[in-house]
């Protein structure tokens, strides 16, 4: 039998800038003690709760998708039952053994030929030499990669490593399968030669936990499904009833209520990096706040930033001519004398080339010539009509600053984790194709 | 889809998922094949395509030996037949030891790709980076049998065994290192630069090129008779030179050990679980 119980989980992203890593900060901290120790509790000490008081039981047979929103703790759950993260509080029993599939190969060297390869995932996997060493003969049957096994990986295309990756873990025998999407078994799943074995490995498996958006993916495998929402539970059923109810939600948006009451609860823990956070479009007045202030005086801060198109439905991907609506919350920690906001379009920076970062278009609107009292909250939506961008990656850079752009507030730029504005065609290799859009005309005399 | 129940005793016991720091260690050290490949692929990438492979370690440790030696002993005024396999074997030890040292300031933040995607015992890295710099310290061994083949035979007596057990201690106090010291250089992100300063200059105040005796009185104390570098080389040097270490260095590297896993015990047991968040 195999087995997987919670109880009561929680998990604590606890949140730091770079700073905060290191030893003159802790010793500063331990030699001055008292104000900058409060200070700092609440500034920089601060965590974002990732599960909150999960409960959960699972028998041989579930086959259980978890459904939510970007940063509603799925994968974070995921990896607190491969026990990855060690949870603060609650616990976690288990029966059988857990294998967890978030990374295909773990370990890959690409300088490793694939025959090493294997072994050292393998063994990562949890798999004995032995139990690999039955298993090769069934690995090179299905990856079909014959001769290049002995090559280094490097030689490989990325067809050859998926097809290696997915040939050896789909070699092992779950008790226990946890699969997040980021795994690629979506598309490998409805590629036809891999379809069968991909049902056969999740069928041998016992317990299996999927964390999915593909409605269809997580309908056709899972016979139960958990919705989470900020790190909550909402519920636990069968399938259909979670999905209907889950839809009906977010058309109805009642779940945007908790968020706005805002999803990091301010508590004393460990810091851990913030590039485990991924943003987040309900709220970033707690994103790697630490490192905003460090650029920013900090008075006033973005709650929230977000694109929407024309139906009002979040995304960062466009094409163009299309519109585009930012809508950006701010609230006024501090009374400030007055408040204006700065909005860049730029072209990100290229490692590759070494291109630095270049600022395409510039937005600039006073928005209170006033003073506004402390705890004032406020919204605006930016909207730029039919898109004249080109197939391209933006990155922007949001800021709200004095009303002469002397002093700034706080920024929100890529260094946040802010998404990048995707432009994009139908065409896939026009992206990267320009920057504007210029109209024009060509006159043919023959 | 079917469920194939062919092994219905495979899932074991229900238990909790947490596991403790000893069972950390000592399930992570039974896991041989795995810190051994880790270990063994490290060494192997490293000198991919190279002709000689690991023996450029050796080549360089050579090249070193014999041209500081020559120096050395003109500076100091001594004997080459006794100075340079002093030299080379203090090196030898030197080496291995710096070297753990200084890889384990990257065992975790580097490590973090792996423990992040799949559960492993944490110990299973250490235990990779103290084999990895031992298969070195096995290539570099030959530097050590040439000199001392081609310069002074006499030095390989009985006593030579000893520095088996010596080298055995080094090899244990690799461990705690490497796990303490990765993980203050996981959460303190310049501990590391720090490590590297201090590393050199333990090179120079540790008695590797110079012989414990040339030193006198106070400094002699200081840097000769408290100083844990010199008793870690000492049991694995003095046996290599044909001689039997003195029992004040055996009891010191014996409590060198044991006070580095006591604190390292107590400090991973404390941190481990926030390893996952830290990295």
């Amino acid at each position: 039998m195999a087995r997987v119980e919670l109880k009561n989980i929680h998990v604590d992203f606890p949140i730091y800038g770079t700073q905060h890593l290191s030893l003159r900060n802790t010793i500063y901290r331990r030699a001055t003690g008292g104000a900058i120790q409060r200070d700092t509790q609440n500034r920089d000490r601060m965590v974002v709760r990732a599960l909150s008081g999960i409960s959960m039981d699972l028998v041989q047979g579930d086959r259980l998708g978890l459904i939510g929103h970007n940063g509603a703790g799925k994968s974070t759950l995921l990896k607190a039952i491969a026990g990855i993260y060690e949870p603060v509080s609650g616990s976690i029993m288990v029966q059988g053994r857990v294998t967890p599939l978030f990374d295909m190969m773990p370990g890959l060297d690409v300088e490793d030929t694939g025959y090493e390869n294997i072994f050292t995932s393998g063994m990562l996997l949890g798999m004995s030499r032995e139990f690999i060493e039955r298993k090769i003969p069934e690995i090179e049957e299905f990856s079909e990669l014959g001769e290049y096994l002995s090559l280094p990986v490097r030689t490989y295309s990325a067809g050859m490593t998926t097809r290696l990756g997915f040939a050896l873990v789909t070699a092992l025998d779950p008790d226990v399968l946890l699969m997040d999407e980021g795994f690629g078994a979506a598309d490998l799943r409805f590629a036809e030669r891999s379809a069968e074995r991909m049902d056969d490995f999740i069928g041998r498996s016992r317990i299996m936990i999927l964390a999915s958006h593909s409605d269809s993916m997580i309908s056709s495998i899972c016979n139960k499904a958990a919705w989470l929402n900020e790190g909550h539970l909402v519920e636990l059923g069968p399938v259909d009833e979670i999905f209907e109810k889950y839809h009906e939600s977010v058309h109805r948006g009642p779940a945007r209520k908790v968020m706005e009451e805002g999803i990091a609860e301010v508590v004393d823990a460990e810091p851990v990096s913030a590039s485990s956070l991924s943003y987040n479009e309900h709220s970033i007045a707690d994103i790697n706040l630490a490192d905003r202030r460090s650029r920013t005086t900090g008075e006033v801060i973005i709650t929230r930033l977000v694109a929407k198109d024309e139906t009002g439905f979040t995304r960062w991907e466009y094409r163009p001519g299309e519109t585009v609506n930012f809508e950006i919350a701010y609230k006024a920690v501090t009374s400030v004398p007055n408040l204006a906001l700065l909005f860049r379009i730029c072209l990100p920076e290229d490692q590759v080339s070494g291109r630095p970062l270049q600022v395409i278009s510039e937005m600039r609107e006073v928005l209170s010539v006033e003073r506004m009292k402390a705890g004032t909250c406020g919204s605006l939506k930016l909207t730029l009509p039919n898109l004249e961008l080109a197939p391209n990656k933006f990155s922007l850079y949001v800021c709200l600053g004095r009303s002469n752009y002397s002093g700034f507030f706080d920024v929100v730029d890529v260094n946040v984790a802010l998404p990048e504005l995707v432009v994009t065609n139908d065409h896939p290799s026009a992206v990267g194709a320009g920057v504007i859009l210029l109209d024009y005309t060509i006159k043919q005399n023959m | 889809m079917t469920i194939v129940t062919t092994s219905p005793e495979a899932g074991g016991e229900f238990r909790s998922l947490s596991s403790n720091a000893w069972e950390d260690l000592t399930n992570g050290l039974q896991r041989t094949d795995l810190w051994g490949r880790i270990g063994w692929l490290d060494v192997k990438r490293r000198y991919r395509r190279t002709k000689i492979g690991p023996f450029w370690s050796s080549m360089t440790l050579g090249v070193y030996v014999v041209s500081v030696g020559l120096v050395g002993s003109g500076l100091w005024n001594q004997n080459i037949a006794t100075y340079l396999p002093y030299l080379t074997s203090g090196m030898l030890v030197w080496t291995l030891l710096s070297m753990i040292i200084v890889e384990a300031c990257t065992l975790f933040v580097l490590g973090h790709a792996l423990f992040r995607n799949v559960r492993f015992e944490y110990s299973v890295l250490a235990y990779a980076l103290v084999w990895r710099n031992f298969i070195v310290f096995l290539h570099n061994v030959v530097v050590y049998a040439a000199v001392v083949l081609l310069l002074n035979v006499g030095l390989l007596n009985f006593a030579t065994l000893l520095a088996i057990p010596g080298l055995l201690l080094v090899l244990m106090n690799g461990v705690w290192i490497a796990l303490l010291v990765g993980l203050v250089c996981l959460r303190f992100r310049d501990v590391q630069p720090l490590v590297q300063t201090a590393i050199q200059i333990a090179m120079l105040v540790t008695p590797i090129f110079w012989t414990p005796a040339s030193l006198k009185g106070h400094y002699q104390f200081f840097f000769v008779q408290l100083n844990p570098m010199f008793r870690l080389i000492d049991v694995v040097r003095t046996p290599l030179m044909g001689e039997v270490p003195t029992l004040v260095s055996y009891v010191s590297a014996i409590a060198i050990t044991a006070v580095g896993w006591a604190v390292t015990y107590y400090t991973f047991r404390a941190f481990r679980k926030r390893i996952a968040y830290w990295s």
